[in-house]
């Protein structure tokens, strides 16, 4: 078991090195970023004596951008193996510092809305497979599949449609109110959760589609299988066959999925806190990539590369965990 | 499931045929895979819906088009009444001048010093104390000559050439040497002169010949110069013009006025009349007559009102078209009531008037060429000192935001745009982009799966470690990143939209190749591959022509889901505009708008909402016909 553990993350690591060597390439070689912006924007300004290509070398090499891909990459790598991923240049401050501000809001919205998907879909999950073909199959199926279909910004528009601009219940955006400031502590706690309800909403409608899915169908296979025919004929009560018998079964591939994405909690949720205004790491990387700011970009892809080779790693393990059949190697 | 078609077809059989052998090979009704595949599929409620939902949405968007009269980047312009500024007006209070039409050219330009302080000399006339400073005052002008200006009345003065004129400049060192410098036209006054202006340099004055002469200093650099006036009696003719004063006269037109705004020679001959007390008189033997009418004085031509008096100058904002005496009267009035009123900046006071009908910055004239005139309402908007006449006028303008009509069923957009149409040609390349990506995904992924799960090996070994790879790389975030570039770039729309199906196919293609891979492996060892081995086939045909129909049917299902979470990043992404640019139409980037203004969420919803609801029924509708394939091809897979 450590052995694979250790085997695996040998291999995502060189994975991550590979899969961040393609992805400096890209950024670097993108032309017209922030630095050649900056530098017109320099440029124009009366009293300049430097011509543009001047400043745009300039400011290459202060900001370590004049090396060749290979170098810059290995120098870039040197530093962030030592936790040094540079200052932030659409945000002004270390990346590090920025990410430690804001990474928690995303967590939280993340984890709120993750709690509520697995609590909604599992049990109606289960549920539809248990009642199959039924009114209640088709109607959790649709909606799963509604959920599935449905873009994040549609969804997340149309909430905001009802309930802030029709109904005015919560604000259009953002994570303070207006009178933010005066409230004491706990009224802004309040307030910030006020603001979190339409983006954990928006995050568990979507998400609870392909859980709910996914439940069902592994339900449903688990229904069929002999055990469970061993169990009615043992003339258990159909309580307990679900309940106990299928149940723990129906949790092996459950578990798999769900260990697996919870890496992905810390990920943030680009679109949704994009539209919503919450300054998470999905909003804040969202405008750092649309600006050009390479060290962010540069770390946020790194950060979800690792959650990514992490979320597999995870399920591959919890897999062998939860089943005794599999066994690792 | 199979069990039950063929008991179906037990009992149908054997009232048509009832003698029939147990091994009767058409005992049993053998169906081909593919229309059992079918047969499957077609009693699935909700991939039939999926189906039915697709085609309506490929007509509409595909065959919709072709009947529908507008194209996605057709913009619609049409009149619309727009405020716009008609005319300004302003209480003048500076004297203006109409030169006298004698006066040649070379005279103005050398009168233009004078012209300059005659406003500040008329304001001295009237705050002197002296009697005569108030009736006539002399101006020095930049030559050394001397004019005069004469009151006339209170509202006009006249400017003369002054009889007192420069006779010799008397230079400082001169002064010593007595040596005079003579101006042209006076004769030599000689030595003696000069000794006579040098004993009277102190004084100011001195007499020679009966004569009197002034001296003035006159420093010009460092150097003292004098100059030595003298009254010489007749002068040189008076050469004159007319100023005008706060209450006096500014002329006013009709519609024609314009070739007379220009001619001040007009203005110069008609208020020299005027201020004569003339009733008539004759311009370019044209025959005008004067009245007053409460204190306005109208000059009328053949019975009608042509022009009128008044401190009041307006003129039209463009300048191009002409004022017409009924609008300028009312406005004055108008003006009048404003100032009686004591009303402030931004007051607003209508009032009607005629006035030509304008209709696209342009006078509109009937068929002999007159300008129709209609009863026009304005309103006069007071800015500081100024006066300005709003009125609506008939523009022709893009028609954006229109609501829905029978003309633009859903409205108009933005851009003035038809709505409907967008939503079509959006559909067409929503539909579009799925199929080339899913297609771009299904060929780099057949193949790369292909040859991995046939070879195995260092091969396979290589491809799915690739497959690792891609499937590390967060692919929204490089879609975001590659959008903002192709914005920064300023890409052609059509250019962008090949370059992000590119992108997307190549980066969802690892998912197919697993798949395909996985699916070879398993083939590979059935005995159906050891047949087509001992065959003696080539490997590219035992690949693609055993190997790939057998994967088949997984592949068209993963195309159909693939197809919806393609629309759906496609949409997202333009959504956030960085997608597919205006003005190429898709369903995401005409919901792109809600995103620029708050407003516009509620405002236009009866745009947005049905947009997106197509986006999700089309994802919806593929993901059925997935779901409804999946189960059709392979019932023990039934979800």
């Amino acid at each position: 078991m450590l052995k694979f553990i250790i085997k695996r993350l040998l291999y995502c690591t060189l994975i991550l090195f590979i899969v961040m060597f393609v992805i400096y390439t890209l950024m670097a070689s993108l032309p017209s970023g922030y630095i050649e912006k900056q530098a017109r924007a320099l440029a124009t300004q009366p009293g300049m004596t430097k011509s543009y290509e001047q400043l745009v070398s300039e400011m290459e090499a202060n900001l370590g951008m004049d090396k060749d891909i290979v170098t810059g990459y290995v120098t870039w790598l040197g530093n962030a193996v030592q936790g040094e991923f540079g200052d932030s240049w659409s945000w002004t401050v270390p990346v590090v510092d920025k990410f430690q501000d804001v990474i928690w809001y995303s967590f939280v919205l993340s984890v709120i809305a993750f709690i509520l998907e697995t609590a909604i879909a599992i049990p109606l999950g289960i549920l539809a497979a248990k009642k199959q073909y039924g009114v209640a199959d088709y109607t959790i199926s649709v909606v799963a599949l509604v959920g599935i279909s449905m873009p994040t910004f549609f969804l997340a528009s149309l909430l905001k449609l009802v309930f802030a601009a029709n109904l005015n219940w919560f604000d259009i955006g953002g994570m303070q109110g207006r009178d933010y400031l005066t409230l004491d502590a706990f009224g802004q706690f309040l307030d910030t959760c006020h603001h979190m309800v339409l983006p954990v909403v928006t995050l568990t409608i979507i998400g609870i589609g392909g859980l709910m899915r996914y439940t069902r169908t592994n339900t449903l296979e688990v229904l069929n299988a002999d055990y469970i025919r061993t169990a009615r004929a043992k003339g258990l009560s159909e309580k307990r066959v679900i309940g106990y018998h299928a149940f723990r079964n129906t949790l092996i591939p459950i578990v798999t999925i769900v260990g697996g994405s919870l890496p992905g909690l810390f990920s943030g949720a680009l679109i949704t806190e994009t539209l919503f205004d919450i300054r998470g790491i999905g909003y804040i990387s969202y405008h750092s990539m649309v600006g050009g700011d390479i060290p962010f970009t540069m770390f946020y892809l790194a950060f979800s590369s690792i959650l990514i080779l992490l979320g597999t790693l995870m399920s591959d393990i919890l897999y062998a965990v939860v089943d005794p059949r599999v066994r690792l190697n | 499931m199979s069990n039950k078609i063929q008991d179906e077809n037990l009992n149908e059989k054997p009232n048509q045929e009832p003698k029939m052998a147990l091994d009767d090979a058409a005992r049993v009704k053998v169906l081909s895979p593919s229309r059992l595949v079918f047969k499957r599929f077609i009693r699935n409620k909700l991939a039939i819906f999926g189906t039915c939902v697709l085609v309506i949405l490929f007509l509409f968007c595909f065959v919709g088009p072709i009947f529908y009269p507008y194209s996605q980047d057709e913009t619609f312009y049409g009149y619309k009444y727009q405020n716009s500024k008609y005319a300004v007006g302003q209480i003048r209070e500076e004297f203006i001048n109409y030169w006298n039409p004698e006066i040649d050219q070379d005279t103005k330009k050398s009168l233009s010093f004078v012209e300059r302080n005659v406003n500040s000399t008329i304001k001295t006339m009237l705050e002197s104390e002296n009697e005569a400073d108030k009736s006539s005052y002399n101006i020095a002008s930049d030559d050394g000559s001397y004019y005069t200006l004469v009151k006339l009345t209170d509202d006009a003065y006249a400017l003369k050439d002054s009889t007192y004129v420069v006779i010799a400049d008397f230079s400082g060192n001169a002064i010593v040497g007595g040596k005079a410098t003579f101006r042209e036209g006076f004769e030599d006054l000689g030595e003696e002169f000069a000794a006579a202006a040098a004993a009277g340099i102190k004084s100011g004055s001195f007499e020679f010949n009966g004569k009197k002469y002034d001296i003035v200093k006159d420093k010009k650099g460092s150097k003292l110069d004098y100059d030595i006036y003298c009254d010489i009696g007749e002068g040189r003719e008076a050469k004159y013009y007319f100023v005008s004063t706060v209450n006096a006269p500014t002329f006013y037109k009709t519609a024609d006025f314009d070739t007379y705004n220009k001619d001040s020679e007009f203005k110069y001959v008609a208020y020299s009349k005027v201020f004569t007390g003339a009733t008539e008189f004759t311009y370019k033997n044209e025959a005008f007559g004067v009245r007053n009418d409460e204190g306005t004085v109208i000059i009328t031509k053949g019975g009608s009102d042509f022009a009128f008096l008044s401190p009041f100058v307006a003129s039209s904002y463009d300048t191009k078209t002409a004022l017409n005496i009924e609008f300028v009267l009312e406005f004055e009035q108008t003006v009048m009531k404003m100032i009686e009123n004591a009303s402030g900046v931004g007051a607003e006071t209508p009032f009607t008037a005629i006035a030509p009908v304008i209709i696209e910055d342009k006078v509109q004239k009937d068929e002999n060429g007159n300008v129709v005139m209609d009863n026009v309402s304005f309103k006069v908007i007071r800015e500081q000192n100024d006066f300005t006449v709003w009125s609506d006028q008939a523009k022709y303008l893009i028609r954006i935001y229109e609501d829905p009509s029978s003309e633009h069923i859903l409205g108009t957009d933005a851009n003035g745009m038809d709505v409907l149409a967008r939503i079509m040609y959006g559909g067409r390349i929503s539909l579009l982009v799925g199929f080339v990506v899913v297609i771009i995904e299904m060929f780099i992924g057949v193949i790369m799966g292909g040859i991995a799960g046939y070879f195995g090996g260092m091969v396979d070994n290589l491809i799915m470690r690739l497959v690792d790879i891609f499937y590390c790389i967060p692919s929204m975030p490089i879609l975001i990143i590659t959008g903002a570039l192709f914005d920064s770039l300023e890409m052609d729309y059509k250019t962008r939209l090949i370059w992000m199906m590119a992108i997307l196919g190549f980066l969802g293609w690892a998912g197919v190749a697993r798949m395909v891979r996985g699916q070879i492996l398993s083939l590979r060892e059935q005995e159906f591959m050891v047949a087509a081995e001992a065959s003696g086939l080539s490997t590219s045909r035992r690949i693609f022509r055993h190997l790939v129909p057998n994967v088949m049917p997984q592949l068209i299902v993963q195309a159909t889901m693939g197809l919806g979470s393609v629309i759906i990043t496609e949409s997202t992404l333009s959504f956030l505009g960085l997608g597919v640019k205006h003005p190429m139409a898709t369903w995401g980037n005409m919901m792109n708008n809600i995103t620029q203004k708050v407003e516009y969420l509620q405002a236009y919803a009866y745009i947005w909402v049905p947009i997106g609801c197509l986006i999700c029924l089309a994802v919806i509708a593929f993901n059925f016909v997935g779901d409804g394939l999946r189960d059709a091809f392979d019932p023990k897979m039934k979800r």
